[in-house]
């Protein structure tokens, strides 16, 4: 492969039961191909985030949400980095024998993985994750306490660390119907509402890639587990994932801060996400610019698609991401996508 | 010094003006959400026709 990089916008929403990446981390496959095809893909932890499974690539960049919407509306650059010193954020309400397993996966992470990790701090007070659902039945949730969360963060910010683990406590009932059905591989993730807006507070008032984890008691062992839940039941955290995505994420700057070497919005080739999930603010803002969008067959809760939006032309249809990295591979070539289908349109004739 | 924060999750439905077209839709969207806080995380959830107009459903979480 010779030609350039085709930087490219992967996006997989959290929390609308994504039949590729609603799960853990089972969007990363299609994710490694999207890499390999585009040689640069941005992409945000929900894709890359298997708990105990994870898979590193240079061409891949592990961008949090709230700094992929930034990064997409051209607000904030991505500068690469070697590595990064990862603070670690531990929920007061965390009890300690689960917080001191968090703990582990860290050492465990620079012991093992050579990562860069440190220091700790705890919150001054629970977070009190409350978690709920949107009409559409999406996942959502706030924090009781935002302003905990965020002084605890500062604190690691000022001691060094140039990106930020959180690991917030998250409410549980093991009985529910919903748990069941996303172990089962139906429904939506309940927690990746909150989650998510953990994550986007932090990188908002930080402006640091940083990346969430919750707390949770070992389930008991289901032996209908899907395969596409399997990554958050193989030990008891779900950190190690997000310290290996952190470890070599990319710097956040504002756009006018950009150097030589920067990835940047107006460089992207393409944006790629699920037919139904067009409604975000990353998407709507490459179709500002006219990124070209490749729609992929990828059913979750929402049917927010090209007519929906209106988008009578020029969007790339996939029926699936291995689809999708063709189109990838056209666009990166310079290959018009419409000469590899049939049939073949004749020239327009202008009067 | 922290500010004070807190969070408010909301569900609008706002009619899709006709002359904002989708490319212009995410800053019209951050308009209206700001005029309920600062816009932290959001989405359309559904676009619906109604009376041969069309409808945008939002779930999102802002900062008040």
């Amino acid at each position: 492969m010779t030609s350039a990089p085709l930087p490219t916008l992967m996006v997989v929403p959290t929390g609308i039961g994504c039949a590729i990446g609603g799960y853990a981390g089972d969007a990363l496959p299609s994710a490694r191909l999207l890499a390999a095809a585009s040689g640069c893909l941005i992409t945000h932890p929900n894709v890359m985030n298997g708990a105990a499974l994870y898979w590193r690539d240079p061409r891949m960049h592990y961008v949090e949400g709230y700094s992929l919407d930034r990064f997409a509306a051209a607000e904030w650059v991505l500068r690469p980095v070697r590595r990064q010193r990862i603070g670690l954020l531990l929920d007061v309400g965390i009890e300690p024998e689960l917080a001191q397993r968090q703990i582990q996966v860290a050492e465990g992470c620079s012991a093992t993985l050579g990562l860069e990790i440190g220091p700790v701090v705890q919150t001054d007070q629970p977070l009190e994750v409350q978690l709920e659902l949107g009409a559409s039945g999406a996942s959502s949730g706030r924090i009781a306490a935002p302003g905990t969360l965020l002084r605890a963060g500062e604190r690691l910010k000022q001691a060094g660390a140039t990106a930020i683990a959180v690991v917030a406590r998250f409410p549980e009932d093991p009985d529910s119907e919903a748990l069941a059905a996303y172990r089962q591989g139906s429904g939506v993730d309940a927690l990746a509402g909150a989650e998510a807006v953990i994550s986007h507070l932090l990188v908002r008032h930080l402006q640091l890639p940083c990346a969430h984890a919750p707390a949770l008691a070992p389930l008991p062992l289901d032996p209908a587990l899907d395969p596409r839940a399997a990554g958050e039941e193989l030990g008891y955290t779900f950190l190690a994932c997000v310290l290996v995505g952190l470890s070599c994420a990319p710097d956040l700057l504002p756009a006018a801060q950009a150097q030589p070497g920067d990835l940047l919005a107006q460089q992207l080739g393409a944006v790629v996400a699920p037919q139904g999930a067009l409604g975000g603010e990353a998407v709507l803002a490459c179709l500002e610019r006219g990124v070209p969008l490749i729609s992929v067959a990828n059913p979750s809760l929402l049917a927010v698609d090209q007519a929906a939006l209106g988008l009578e032309c020029g969007v790339l249809q996939a029926s699936s991401y291995s689809e999708a990295a063709g189109l990838l591979l056209a666009l990166r070539e310079g290959l018009a996508p419409a000469a590899l289908t049939r049939p073949v349109s004749p020239l327009q004739r202008l009067p | 010094m922290q500010p004070e924060l807190g969070l408010q999750s909301m569900q609008l439905v706002l009619p899709w003006p006709d002359h904002i077209p989708c490319s212009a839709l995410r800053g019209w969207i951050r308009q209206q959400l700001a005029r309920h806080g600062e816009p932290l995380r959001w989405s359309i959830t559904a676009v619906e026709s109604v009376d041969q107009t069309r409808q945008l459903r939002l779930e999102a979480v802002v900062l008040q």
